[in-house]
């Protein structure tokens, strides 16, 4: 099943945590790294949208454990653990939670998580008017 | 004997002209675009055993919905597409054989060597196959992502260096011999799809059904585009932004309403006299070009010409007569830093007045100053509430 996440700014840290501890290697760390969508109220978010497998959803309900690859622990299970009890699922996207939805369209679950993408700063110029 | 030699030497290479020219027509080989060593790389979704679900290559993409952590280049030059971060992955699909992109975050990454990249481009999606002149400079350069045209790689080649047209045309043939959809026909939304893709040059695609071409070709470098079909078109906002175009051909506007922004920040030096009559907001539309004259196009749905012409310091030549008969009100720094000559700000200014609207903006700078016929335009439109800057403080 196809699951989009989106995470706010201040959530990005621990987010990624959880996305290297439900992972397979370091690199998973950079899975919310562009905050290209906002919430219309100038919070700003992260959005992932990936296939999870059965393990990955029985994982995230259940008490994580450190990934087999991580020998050398540079994931903090801490902050993993925060990031996952902070998960929501089906709900809009606030800026309290990371929320996930499912639905095999990932830019429909954005819609539904009344996000639109941020324009980009390249678009922007004081002197353009519409 | 030396007779002979030389006839069996004729016929061998008579008989090996033959059989390369006969070869090359009925056996191409997309390899064959880098036997001679050209950089480049092909990836090829249709053959497995390219596609590994993690990106260092361990573990083989077997089944249809598996991640595509590494697609191998099978042009022999290594330069492996891949994706480290799991949720980015593509998903491998199969009938036809594709790699399928989120649209979110999906993308594979190519590490372009040094030197870069200066060739062709052929992909293959589900949504059509076309083959792009493209630049692509040394370093990452990502293949998906949010603006990306189609939500599939069926097939793709880069090949550094020219390659002809009909070898070009080759490779689209055995692509769309894979699966992938051969026109874009069908598609009716282009918005952002060749969006930042270092295009250097177009290919004459069908694009007859497209009604959306927001932000299109923004940040490309074009410098000339093909005369494609857009008489479906009616949302033209962004859509050649940012390239280099020196000219333009006369496409099918006519259903366009939204010109914001169209052609803002090329190179134009010319224009056609293209089809405006369902336009209505031209704002920002060639600013910041170098056109020297204009023609008289269609401006009677026009609303707002906000910025339309600005940046120009070229154009001195602008027709009489352009806003008869257009009840726009919005002309605000329309010319600003602009060359027009006087007559040409005279023209506008007593075209403009001569639709007796109201309570509108008017700026012009650089150039010539009116003459008194524009001057008394000037005072007969201030009269009715609009406020006016023009060259030389009239």
């Amino acid at each position: 099943m196809r699951i989009t996440v989106a995470c706010p700014e201040q959530h990005l840290v621990k987010a990624n945590q959880l996305a290297m501890a439900l992972g397979l290697s370091v690199a998973d760390e950079q899975t919310y790294s562009k905050l290209s969508y906002t919430d219309g109220n100038d919070n700003l978010y992260a959005v992932a949208s990936f296939i999870a497998s059965t393990g990955i959803i029985d994982s995230a309900q259940n008490t994580l454990n450190r990934p087999l690859w991580d020998e050398e622990e540079i994931i903090d299970m801490i902050q993993a653990e925060q990031a996952k009890n902070l998960v929501a699922f089906d709900t809009a996207a606030s800026v309290d939670n990371i929320s996930a939805m499912i639905n095999d369209d990932g830019l429909a679950a954005i819609d539904l998580m009344n996000l639109t993408i941020v324009v980009e700063t390249d678009l922007i110029d004081e002197t353009l008017y519409n | 004997m030396i007779n002979l030699t030389i006839q069996s030497t004729i016929q061998n290479t008579i008989q090996s002209t033959i059989r390369n020219t006969l070869g090359s027509e009925t056996e191409f080989s997309i390899l064959d675009l880098f036997k001679s060593g050209q950089q480049g790389a092909w990836y090829d979704p249709s053959d497995l055993t390219t596609l590994y679900q993690d990106s260092n290559g361990t573990t083989p993409v077997t089944l249809d919905g598996q991640p595509v952590g590494l697609v191998t280049d099978k042009s022999g030059n290594v330069n492996n597409a891949s994706q480290p971060v799991a949720a980015a992955r593509p998903t491998y699909n199969d009938t036809p054989d594709r790699l399928t992109l989120d649209k979110v975050d999906d993308a594979i990454i190519i590490d372009i060597p040094a030197g870069g990249w200066t060739g062709s481009m052929v992909l293959g999606t589900v949504d059509g196959t076309a083959s792009y002149g493209v630049t692509i400079p040394a370093g990452e350069y990502t293949l998906g992502g949010r603006y990306f045209p189609s939500n599939t790689i069926n097939n793709l080649l880069l090949r550094d260096g020219a390659v002809s047209a009909s070898d070009l045309a080759k490779v689209e043939a055995d692509f769309v011999k894979d699966g992938a959809t051969a026109s874009y026909g069908d598609v009716t939304d282009f918005s952002n799809y060749w969006r930042d893709n270092n295009l250097t040059s177009f290919p004459l695609i069908d694009t007859s059904s497209g009604t959306n071409f927001y932000l299109a070709w923004y940040k490309n470098s074009l410098t000339s585009f093909p005369l494609i079909d857009t008489s479906s078109g009616t949302n033209f906002s962004n859509a050649w932004r940012d390239n280099s175009l020196t000219s333009f051909p006369l496409i099918d506007t006519s259903s366009g309403t939204n010109f914001y922004l169209a052609w803002y920040k090329n190179s134009l030096t010319s224009f056609p006299l293209i089809d405006t009559s369902s336009g209505t907001n031209f704002s920002n539309a060639w600013r910041d070009n170098s056109l020297t004259s204009f023609p008289l196009i269609d401006t009677s749905s026009g609303t707002n010409f906000r910025e339309a012409w600005r940046g120009n310091t070229t154009l001195s030549t602008f027709p009489a007569n352009m806003f008869d008969n257009c009840l726009a009100i919005n002309f605000t720094n329309t010319f600003l830093n602009t060359g027009l000559s006087q007559s040409s700000i005279d023209g506008i200014l007593v075209s403009i007045n001569s639709n007796n609207t109201s309570n509108g903006v008017f700026g012009q700078s650089g150039g010539s100053a009116p003459s008194a016929t524009g001057e008394a335009a000037i005072t007969a439109m201030r009269s009715r509430g609009w406020t006016i800057t023009v060259t030389g403080g009239f």
